[in-house]
């Protein structure tokens, strides 16, 4: 198994919960967004319980930062952009894949349609790292600050990110004649609240006509290579650390307790 | 009846300098300045309404490995523009050319990119 977690912390010191939640999950990949503290910093903490010894790697961004469990020289740095960081990584004993994490501008500075050319810039970098590693084992984590369903996600030129598996299995379509690649996006099926876990990752009362209450914005998105890999259980919107709950008396992320974003957790097989 | 030209003199215009050629030229510094162990690149595309422009530091020594140092989005008309430093993720809007030039060696002689570049050259050198 190879262990991915994401949580935007917003700022908020969650140290003790982030060791709990790394030892409990057995977490080999971790992926931040928004940690108030600096990388060694924060290892000096994770790292003091013992059992798990992470590494941090080549970000300068301190808008997502990525720890690994394994040697450094495991992890090849791609590329940096602003809340983007794209690694190379070759897991012992696995076949090598390709993360991105990512945390995306907030709807308080971009409108839809700037994040959607965002998204659109994004997937080209994706594009051109799969061909410069040879191969699309891809795994796109983070805040994407967009919902599974707006532009920036679903459109072809975007992240072309489908929440039906059969049709990402089909790799690709072409749109306007160009080829575009799909991605498998799994969090659809965390949105609302007949879903297995709270109904969203970030609760945002934004009062007016079109409130949503509930977003889905951190996610993972897939690549067709990775679905052998993928199953369903292995697939988590944390809200449990120890006997600790990440949620208010109404089920809403706790900001005093953890963040004001639930972490996701995400498994590989195989 | 030879045709009248209604432009004025068009071989004395005046010469503008975009926001790209003035990040190719930092660029050129970058890679001249450290002989090629850390290359500047700028690439530029259009952006819905908008022109963008990116300048990258890679790194041949680690793969190619490509971190983005700035990026410029601007109208047709130039400006007002907007900058974006990566080490704070924020953007700050230049009026003119003058501001934007100020704003460009603020970032590129920023504490954080100044250590980004010697870690990197640093690798480069190994």
């Amino acid at each position: 198994m190879l262990n991915f977690l994401f949580w935007n912390v917003n700022g908020r010191s969650t140290d003790q919960l982030l060791t709990a939640l790394l030892s409990e999950r057995q977490i080999d990949i971790l992926i931040l967004a928004e940690v108030p503290v600096s990388d060694s910093e924060l290892l000096l903490k994770i790292n003091s319980g013992g059992g798990l010894v992470f590494q941090p790697t080549l970000d300068i961004s301190s808008r997502v930062r990525t720890f690994v469990r394994f040697p450094r020289h495991l992890v090849i740095p791609i590329r940096d952009a602003p809340g983007v960081s794209i690694r190379h990584i070759e897991p012992p004993g696995r076949v090598p894949i390709l993360v991105v994490a990512v945390h995306l501008p907030s709807k308080l500075y971009r409108d839809d349609r700037e994040q959607a050319i965002g998204a659109t810039r994004l997937s080209r970098m994706i594009v051109e790292a799969e061909e410069k590693v040879g191969h699309s084992r891809t795994l796109v984590i983070g805040d994407f600050n967009m919902n599974p369903f707006e532009h920036g996600v679903v459109c072809a030129d975007c992240f072309h990110a489908v929440m039906d598996r059969r049709i990402a299995r089909q790799g690709s379509r072409i749109v306007n004649g160009e080829e575009r690649k799909f991605f498998y996006n799994p969090m659809w099926s965390f949105l609302g609240d007949i879903s297995s876990g709270p109904p969203g990752t970030y609760f945002y009362n934004a009062g007016g006509q079109y409130n949503l209450f509930w977003n889905v914005f951190d996610q993972v998105l897939l690549r067709p290579a990775l679905l052998e890999q993928f199953s369903d259980k292995n697939l988590q919107v944390v809200t449990q650390i120890g006997e600790a709950s990440l949620l208010t008396d109404s089920g809403r992320p706790n900001a005093a307790v953890g963040s004001d974003h639930l972490p996701i957790f995400v498994s590989l097989t195989g | 009846m030879s045709t009248e030209s209604l432009w004025g003199d068009l071989s004395h215009l005046e010469e503008v300098k975009t926001p790209a050629l003035h990040l190719k030229e930092q660029a050129a510094i970058l890679t001249q300045s450290t002989s090629g162990l850390l290359v500047g690149d700028v690439h530029q595309e259009a952006q819905g309404d908008q022109i963008s422009a990116e300048l990258d530091v890679v790194v041949p020594a680690l793969g190619d490995y490509r971190l983005n140092v700035v990026r410029v989005l601007y109208p047709l008309s130039i400006y007002p523009l907007d900058i974006q430093d990566v080490t704070n993720y924020e953007w700050q809007k230049c009026p003119d050319e003058q501001a934007f030039v100020a704003q460009l060696r603020a970032i590129l002689s920023s504490p954080k990119i100044r250590k980004t570049i010697a870690t990197l050259l640093a690798q480069s050198k190994i």
